[in-house]
């Protein structure tokens, strides 16, 4: 499954892309892959308005003809995905 | 296991209780309150959170030193508190040293007591996460990351990063600038400042022997430039830097802050620095009044605000005799030179 994956934000500003498929992605992230496909971006808590310099992260992937994007900060990242988007995060440029 | 603080103290939710500003029903769950105000951006609810003056101090201004061990988990292994030896890790040394001089800057120079003007002790996360090339506020804590070691060097190491994410907290206990477009913007420009005004403090330099870069001292060889922002020169900073200089070259909202703050940045090292032909009030005169405009900010303040705030604060401090008679002229001129007036 293709997908892409972004990180805006922080202190510097700066924005970094990822576009890649997940079956390249090394097995234990491509299961997460497969599970984070499933979250509900509803269900994801709303980051705290207090907060600054936080990365935002976007995720986008098509499943079943359906265009999918969740968006994360670096404070309602659910715990279980945190590994995945951390290694997401150091491979984008 | 990431930090699952709340964000309002019990006692306050009390006190919310009492004057009537929240219900029993919705004070029964802190984690329903809790979200309850993470849900909040209006006027009203900042308003509450920065209105703790008259409450019992909320700490001694001291510095806590935790080490994430390069995970997310924050509070958890504590390497250094107020008043403690060094230890074997530099950054945790210079996360130490480096609050001290943000903190004893705001008491010192501003008469502020901590970011809150009561108190609040300072928590600062260091190595957070592996290989993060950022630095945050998280509403409670500083956050730091080791970066990449490329491109970023530990972010600890920037004392004008150091300067902006505290400054972050003065401002959510202050002005409490929302973070949509123009008050988010002077929210990340306020944080530039006094991150630009600490390290120029602490080095002894003045308006015309700065460098008036942001995050010069985090940056690797692989990162195409010499800063993060200039302020002095918007737009320099980097290969592509997109920061305009002037409103003429504004840039339409993506929903980052940092984008278009360097308009505000430059009017504040104009008012610094000085212009052609007008003498600027050099730095530790500017802190103090972009400091005394911050304290008349709103939370949806925009630029236009930004300069009736600092230029009324200029009048006010000239007649004060604390800053010099033409102070409001050359604000005027700053603001005036990059397209806000
Ligand atoms: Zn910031």
């Amino acid at each position: 499954m293709k997908f892409n994956f972004s990180v805006t934000g922080g202190i510097a500003g700066l924005t970094r892309t990822l576009n890649d498929d997940a079956d390249a992605l090394p097995p234990s992230y491509a299961k997460l892959f497969t599970l984070i496909t499933k979250v509900d971006s509803n269900a994801i808590k709303p980051r705290n308005p207090l907060a600054r310099d936080m990365f935002v992260y976007k995720l986008s992937f098509d499943t079943d003809g359906k265009h999918t994007q969740l968006v994360f900060s670096d404070d309602n990242i659910p715990s279980q995905f945190e590994p995945l988007i951390s290694y997401l995060r150091q491979k984008a440029v | 296991m990431s930090c699952k603080c709340n964000i309002i103290p019990k006692y306050v939710k009390d006190i919310l209780v009492v004057d009537g500003f929240l219900d029993n029903q919705i004070m029964t769950g802190s984690l329903e309150i809790d979200k309850f105000f993470r849900l909040q951006k209006t006027q009203r609810s900042l308003k509450l959170i920065s209105g703790f003056a008259t409450a019992p101090a909320t700490g001694t201004a001291a510095r806590t030193i935790c080490n994430c061990k390069n995970t997310k988990t924050f509070h958890k292994h504590v390497v250094i508190k107020e008043g403690g030896p060094n230890v074997a890790d530099p950054d945790a040394n210079l996360a130490y040293e480096y609050a001290g001089v943000v903190r004893d800057y705001y008491k010192n120079v501003l008469g502020r007591n901590s970011l809150d003007n009561n108190g609040l002790n300072l928590e600062f996360n260091i190595h957070y996460d592996k290989a993060y090339d950022n630095a945050f506020w998280n509403g409670e804590v500083m956050v730091f990351g080791d970066g990449d070691g490329h491109m970023f060097d530990h972010f600890v190491k920037g004392l004008d990063v150091i300067g902006h994410e505290l400054t972050h907290g003065v401002v959510q206990y202050t002005a409490g600038l929302t973070d949509d477009e123009f008050p988010g913007t002077l929210n990340e420009h306020v944080a530039d400042v006094f991150g630009t005004v600490i390290k120029q403090y602490h080095k002894g330099q003045n308006a015309q022997t700065a460098d008036w870069l942001i995050g010069d001292e985090i940056v690797l060889p692989a990162f195409p430039g010499k800063a993060l922002r200039s302020m002095k020169a918007p737009g320099t900073a980097f290969n592509n830097d997109p920061q305009p200089d002037n409103m003429a070259n504004y840039k339409p909202w993506n929903g980052d802050p940092h984008l278009n703050n360097g308009i505000p940045n430059r009017a504040f090292y104009l008012v610094a620095a000085g212009g052609a032909a007008i003498h600027g009030l050099d730095t530790p005169l500017a802190g103090k009044l972009w400091y005394q405009a911050l304290l008349i900010l709103k939370p949806n303040s925009n630029f236009k605000d930004l300069y009736n705030a600092v230029h009324q604060k200029a009048t006010d401090m000239a007649t004060a005799s604390v800053l010099p008679a033409n102070a409001a002229a050359v604000v005027d001129n700053a603001f005036k030179t990059v397209g806000i007036i």
